[in-house]
C-alpha cells in the first residue's frame, strides 16, 4: 500500500511538472487532455519523464492514457 | 514557426555530409517516389517530376521554391521545364552558400523567410518538405496553428498570379503514436531531430487554404518515405567509416536513429507524406 502510494505521488508530480499545473488540479479522475490540456505531445513527455523518474526502461507495449488514474495504472504495471 | 537557429541546427551540418546520402543528380532532401523505378536517383527525380506537374509548371514561367534545399528542384525546373527563371527561399546559410555559388543567371535564392519576402508574381509556386517547419509544438498547443498555415497560403496567393498553382509537399500527422516504442520515436525526432517543429494535418491545411485555394490533387504516401529513409541510411552507412572520421561516430549514430525512426513511423502509418495541387480561387 505504501509502495503504492508513493508511486502515485510520485506519478501525479510528474504530471503536475511537465504541465506546469499545481499538484492539487491533478487528481486521479482529471483527464489529460480535456481538463489538464495536455497534447498529445505532452503525454510523450509524460510517458518519457516517467521512465527517468522510475530509473528504468518501460517494456514496449500499447499505451491508451486518458486519465491521470491510467498513467498511474500503466507505471504500476510496469513497475510490478 | 521554427526559427533559423532550428533550421540550421539541422540543415548546416555540412553541405558534404548530405552528399552522402541523398540522390547525385539532385540533392534532394524529402521523400522520393518510388513508382516503377529502383534506385534513388530515378525516385527523386519522379517527385520533381510530379511536384512539378502538380504546380503546372511550363516552360518560360517565372518560379518560386519556398524552401528550396539546395536548389534541386529549382535546377529541375531550369533544365526540365525550361522555367525562364526560378527563384529560392531558405533559412539555412549552407543551402543558401551551396545555391549561390552555382552562379546560374536565372537562379536566384534569398536567405530569407517566406513571411519576409516581397516580390514579383510569380506564374507558379511550389514547397516541398518546409511546412514541417512553420509552427512549432507551442503554437500548436495556443491553437495558433490555422492561422500560422493560413498566412503561408495567402503569402502564396499573394506572391502568384491569377489562377496559379501551388504544388506542396509535406509530412502530415495521422494517428497519435499508440505504444512505448513509437512514443521514443516521436520523441526522438521533435526533440533532437527536428526542433521547434511540429508537423501538420490534412485537415488543418483544407481549413488553412480555404477562400484562397482548391485542392485539385491530393496524393498520400507512406511507404514511399520509408524505402525512401531506408535508402538514405543504406548509403550514410556504405560511408560509415568516412563518416565516422569526418564528423564523429555521435553525429552518424544521430542519423542512423533518425532515420530508422522516422522509417517506423511512416512504415506504420503514423506519419504519412502528403502531395498537393492547389489552385488560386482567382
Amino acid at each position: 500500500m505504501n509502495i503504492n502510494m508513493n508511486i502515485e505521488e510520485r506519478v501525479k508530480n510528474v504530471i503536475a511538472y511537465q504541465l506546469n499545473l499545481s499538484k492539487n488540479e491533478v487528481t486521479n479522475s482529471a483527464l489529460l487532455t480535456q481538463e489538464l490540456g495536455a497534447d498529445s505531445l505532452d503525454t510523450v513527455e509524460i510517458i518519457m519523464a516517467m521512465e527517468e523518474e522510475f530509473g528504468r526502461e518501460f517494456i514496449d507495449d500499447q499505451i491508451n492514457i486518458s486519465t491521470v488514474q491510467d498513467v498511474i495504472d500503466y507505471v504500476n504495471c510496469q513497475i510490478n | 514557426m521554427a526559427n533559423q537557429q532550428d533550421i540550421q541546427f539541422h540543415y548546416d551540418v555540412d553541405n558534404d555530409f548530405f552528399k552522402l546520402f541523398l540522390d547525385q543528380k539532385y540533392k534532394v532532401y524529402s521523400c522520393a517516389v518510388w513508382d516503377n523505378v529502383t534506385t534513388l536517383e530515378e525516385a527523386q527525380f519522379n517527385k520533381l517530376k510530379r511536384i512539378a506537374d502538380f504546380a503546372h509548371i511550363k516552360p518560360g514561367q517565372h518560379i518560386l521554391d519556398i524552401g528550396c534545399g539546395w536548389g534541386g528542384m529549382l535546377e529541375y525546373c531550369l533544365k526540365e521545364r525550361s522555367v525562364k527563371s526560378a527563384c529560392g527561399l531558405t533559412l539555412s546559410d549552407a543551402q543558401y552558400q551551396a545555391i549561390y555559388k552555382k552562379c546560374h543567371p536565372h537562379l536566384t535564392v534569398h536567405l530569407q523567410s517566406w513571411r519576409d519576402f516581397k516580390s514579383a508574381s510569380f506564374d507558379a509556386i511550389i514547397s516541398i518538405g518546409a511546412m514541417e517547419h512553420f509552427v512549432t509544438l507551442q503554437d500548436r498547443k495556443l491553437n495558433k496553428h490555422i492561422d500560422i498555415y493560413r498566412d503561408f497560403f495567402r503569402k502564396c496567393f499573394e506572391l502568384s498570379k491569377e489562377q496559379a498553382y501551388l504544388g506542396l509537399q509535406t509530412i502530415i500527422a495521422l494517428k497519435k503514436p499508440d505504444s512505448l516504442s513509437s512514443l521514443k520515436d516521436v520523441h526522438y525526432l521533435l526533440n533532437h531531430v527536428f526542433p521547434g517543429s511540429a508537423l501538420p494535418e490534412m485537415q488543418d491545411l483544407r481549413i488553412a487554404a480555404e477562400n484562397m485555394y482548391e485542392l485539385i490533387e491530393l496524393r498520400t504516401l507512406k511507404l514511399d518515405y520509408a524505402q525512401t529513409l531506408i535508402e538514405w541510411r543504406k548509403r550514410l552507412n556504405q560511408n560509415k567509416e568516412y563518416v565516422i572520421d569526418c564528423y564523429g561516430k555521435e553525429l552518424w549514430k544521430h542519423y542512423n536513429k533518425y532515420f530508422s525512426a522516422a522509417e517506423r513511423s511512416f512504415a506504420h502509418g503514423y506519419t504519412a507524406l502528403a502531395q498537393m495541387s492547389f489552385k488560386k480561387t482567382i
